[in-house]
């Protein structure tokens, strides 16, 4: 349904729930595009399922809005909201085969059963399980179960999909295939969906926007590929892992760098942002892992670890002078000890700095 | 977080919500109010009152009646022993089978069934057939016979060593299934560690089976010895006549039409075993 | 000792209480079959007279119908209260739930003699109305209750929020969800808890004892009476039947694996 003064599809705002004396969630604002996906990213016990259950209505918030299309979702029950919901254990009902499982919310809907059948069918035809209608969810391999638990909810047509970390129970190389067959589904039937993961790989290969939470509060979000390449802050940075998060202090400022101290005789220039803290304040500097490489001069350090991953190693090192560690990957297998002393050259003309949450 | 009240927490109208509760509580209070409350109170106050029917002022003679008398106290004091003697027996037999059913698991599903067997077919049928067993020409006592010939017979029939055996028999199952369950709680981990850690079979058993399975040891006990307190039928049947157990006089009070009294004698039972049913349901609860 | 001695004195002794737990059991089998008119064991003679007699015994065959009827009735009240009581005890949390809860359990927890005391007292000086039928039922329904709620709210327990959950997001109401979805799923554990209780109340003798209607009695207070009178193996036969009653149920059971009702329902 399209919108017609450019507010977006879906919108929540000042959403808090609490749990007790806990916190679910606190004061959450946000917008989703239509047709766009966006994944809710961050470890368990941060809120994200909490918000996408109250989105649905499983869960009444202790304030806040939601609004889908234009309306408000408050007066709205949950089985008249137009959502389709994917559960994290796919939830299909046993007693009932596929055909009968896909079929259910439109039977909920009144659609009369010729029309339901086909619908159903198509559904199904949609995640390649066309044929085993027949079947008992019992009988279905994890991977097949959980497609049919998305077609189940894509069958009644509905204006958001949901998900709750649906691929969980997944190993790994069926996560891989079904979240790739689920994101290019929804591009080509530009469905709008939310999905919620602690896999930030699965938010790369599913979401045009991630938006990343903690402890019940949006940390940091945006653009996926922008937000895993350069995240903001410091959290983001960390949870993500694939940038090294170095503390200093700020030496002082010369036009547009930044002079920062990271460590005895070692200071590094950083290029100036709206994040960079006055001089003598301590910041926080983020860079690329790869971006760090080995060479004949440069910051001095002390292997620590050396690990071999798929096409590249891992290597571990500390600068002497500071007691933080570098993490970086030279491409193919190195032969680094551990304890032996390496150059490092970075390029800190593409380190920026963090903001701390 | 999906919880167990995730579906009450859905999103609906407060009201909806707010009748929800006692609505759902209207059945079983309609059940029990009138037909368990209202008549245990009612129980307790005629026990406390005067008069033929007990709705007369307030008076604790019938307890004095009860107490002070020797014939209602040596029937409780035998009921009591009775029910202790019932429960060290189950427990004798019931810890090594539940531990040989721990060891053996193929072994578990007859077991069971032979336990569990009994108990869906009505007592009066199971103590026809131990009357039979233990009648004075019944095959225990011809074996005994066969054995010690025939002066050694015993009579079970009419004294309490038939009315033990049989309630042994009848209430076995529970502490056996009680213990071998506390037992199976612990998992299989553990007496494999003892093993490997050195402890011959007879040590795992001391020191790690049976400490662990104290708390099925409890249940069961407990369970055992209110039940048997409390069985009127099994006495009644064995007992032929010759035997009286408290729950007996109180069926005799009873059937009078000595309401009080039998309040009375009720009230005593239930003063005296609450206190350990409330024991093991607290156990079981908090398992 | 060694292993294997101790492990031949465990199959043993296994052995010789299953020959406890079933010898009286086998003992009324057998006897039913006996010649004589007296009671003779072992039997002197076979014959199937006394199956024979008991087709023709109304007496019986009049008990054992109302005995049917009085747990019919009780199971399926046991059934309609068990389950929005359960609904209420597994998802519904508010003051007094333990309460309740106890409340509900309290006939585990207390003597039957107090309650078959109990009731008839109210019955009789309370109400002032004579034991009927009815009441019966009611002593019954109070004493297989509990086990009843007991299965399922496990079953409930077991099957969590989620399934409803999916269809309310499907578009069905709450009531619909739990009707279309929670109660197919958790048939089986109905099933199991509609047999236990009719078991329980067909085999009851203490609260039929106290309640019983003049008249009109079940089946185990027929017999309890008859075995006091009864010098020949006339009951051996009704208990025969009962008996394979009782071992085609647990073949049933033990088929589909719901021995764990049983043990917990007690406990």
């Amino acid at each position: 349904m399209p919108d017609s003064n450019g507010a977006a599809y879906l919108s929540a705002r000042g959403i808090s729930k609490r749990f007790g004396s806990a916190v679910g969630v606190f004061d959450i604002d946000l917008d989703v595009e239509k047709g766009m996906a966006i994944c809710l990213l961050g470890p368990s016990g941060c809120g994200k399922t909490t918000l996408l259950r109250i989105i649905a209505g499983l869960q009444s918030a202790d304030s806040g809005s939601v609004r889908l299309g234009g309306s408000d979702l408050a007066r709205v029950p949950v089985h008249k909201r137009d959502i389709g919901f994917v559960f994290q254990t796919w939830a299909l009902f046993p007693h009932l085969n596929v055909q009968r499982n896909v079929e259910f919310g439109l039977s909920m809907r009144g659609v009369e059963s010729g029309e339901r059948a086909k619908r159903a069918r198509d559904a199904l035809a949609l995640v390649g399980l066309e044929e085993l209608g027949g079947r008992m969810p019992r009988q279905l391999s994890g991977g097949q179960q959980q497609r049919v638990a998305l077609a189940r909810a894509l069958a009644i047509n509905p204006s958001i999909l949901l998900l709750d970390e649906p691929m969980s129970s997944l190993d790994f190389n069926t996560r891989v295939e079904v979240r790739r067959q689920i994101r290019e589904l929804q591009q080509r039937l530009g469905v709008t969906a939310i999905y919620v993961t602690h896999d930030y790989s699965e938010a790369m290969a599913v979401a045009d926007r991630t938006v990343v939470m903690s402890a019940g509060r949006i940390v940091e979000q945006g653009d996926t590929a922008a937000l895993f390449h350069h995240p903001r802050t410091d959290y983001a940075a960390r949870f993500l892992g694939m940038h090294n998060v170095l503390d200093g202090t700020v030496a002082g400022i010369d036009g547009g760098m930044a002079r920062v101290r990271l460590g005895e005789g070692i200071e590094v220039p950083v290029p100036v942002s709206d994040a960079t803290p006055a001089a003598n304040a301590p910041a926080k500097i983020c860079f690329d892992q790869w971006l760090v490489g080995l060479s004949a001069d440069g910051l001095v350090a002390e292997v620590i670890s050396v690990s071999a991953e798929h096409g590249y190693t891992r290597v571990v090192a500390c600068p002497t002078g500071t007691s933080q560690a570098i993490d970086f990957r030279v491409p193919g297998i190195s032969l680094i000890e551990p304890g032996a002393q390496v150059h490092l050259a970075i390029d800190w003309s593409q380190a920026w700095f963090l903001t701390s949450v | 977080m999906a919880t167990d009240s995730a579906i009450a927490e859905t999103a609906r109208p407060r009201t909806g919500r707010k009748l929800l509760v006692p609505l759902l509580s209207l059945p079983m209070l309609a059940l029990f109010l009138p037909f368990l409350v209202v008549p245990l109170l009612l129980l307790i106050r005629i026990s406390v009152g005067g008069g033929r029917i007990g709705f007369d002022g307030f008076t604790l003679d019938r307890f004095a009646a009860v107490l002070g008398d020797t014939y209602y106290l040596s029937a409780l004091g035998i009921t009591l022993l009775m029910a202790l003697l019932t429960a060290a027996g189950c427990l004798l037999l019931s810890i090594p089978l539940a531990y040989f059913m721990l060891r053996q698991p193929r072994w578990r599903m007859p077991i069971i069934a032979a336990l569990i067997g009994p108990l869906v077919i009505s007592v009066v049928v199971r103590l026809y057939g131990w009357q039979l067993l233990l009648s004075e020409s019944g095959p225990v006592n011809n074996t005994i016979a066969l054995l010690f010939g025939d002066d050694a017979r015993v009579m079970f029939i009419g004294s309490w060593s038939g009315v033990i055996i049989t309630m042994i028999h009848t209430l076995m199952p529970y502490m056996c299934i009680a213990i071998f369950n506390s037992m199976q709680s612990m998992g299989s981990g553990v007496t494999e560690a003892a093993q490997t850690l050195g402890a011959s079979a007879w040590q795992v058993f001391l020191k790690v089976v049976l400490p662990l399975a104290a708390r099925g040891i409890m249940t069961g006990t407990v369970l055992v010895f209110s039940l048997s307190a409390t069985s009127f039928i099994v006495p009644a049947v064995m007992g032929a006549g010759r035997v009286n157990t408290f729950p007996m006089l109180i069926y005799q009070e009873a059937t009078e039409l000595n309401f009080p009294s039998a309040a009375a004698l009720a009230v005593v039972l239930l003063v005296l075993l609450l206190p350990l049913s409330a024991l093991s349901t607290r156990g079981r609860n908090a398992a | 000792m060694s292993a294997t001695i101790m492990r031949a004195i465990g199959k043993v002794y296994a052995c010789l209480m299953i020959v406890f737990l079933l010898s009286p059991l086998v003992v009324v089998v057998i006897l039913s079959f006996s010649s004589t008119s007296f009671i003779a064991f072992p039997p002197r003679g076979w014959s199937l007279r006394w199956y024979d007699q008991l087709a023709h015994d109304t007496a019986i065959r009049e008990s054992l119908l109302f005995s049917i009827e009085i747990a019919a009735a009780a199971t399926v009240l046991a059934l309609l209260i068990a389950l929005p009581t359960a609904v209420l005890l597994v998802r519904h949390h508010f003051p007094g739930r333990t309460a309740l809860r106890a409340l509900a359990l309290s006939p585990l927890v207390l003597p039957e003699v107090l309650l078959a005391l109990a009731l008839l007292l109210y019955i009789q000086n309370g109400l002032h109305i004579r034991p009927s039928v009815w009441t019966l039922t009611v002593g019954h329904l109070l004493v297989i209750f509990p086990f009843s709620l007991q299965l399922i709210s496990s079953a409930m327990g077991d099957l969590g929020p989620e399934l409803e959950e999916a269809g309310i997001t499907l578009g069905a109401t709450p009531i619909r969800a739990f009707w279309l979805i929670a109660m197919p799923v958790m048939l089986p554990s109905i099933a199991a808890a509609a047999m236990f209780s009719f078991i329980f109340s067909f085999d009851n003798v203490a609260i039929s004892l106290f309640l019983s209607v003049p008249g009109n009695v079940t089946l185990p207070v027929r017999m309890f009476e008859l075995a006091n009178t009864t010098n020949d193996p006339s009951l051996s036969s009704i208990s025969s039947v009962l008996i394979l009653a009782g071992a085609i149920l647990m073949a049933f059971l033990g088929r589909f694996k719901l021995f764990d009702g049983v043990v917990n329902a007690r406990q």
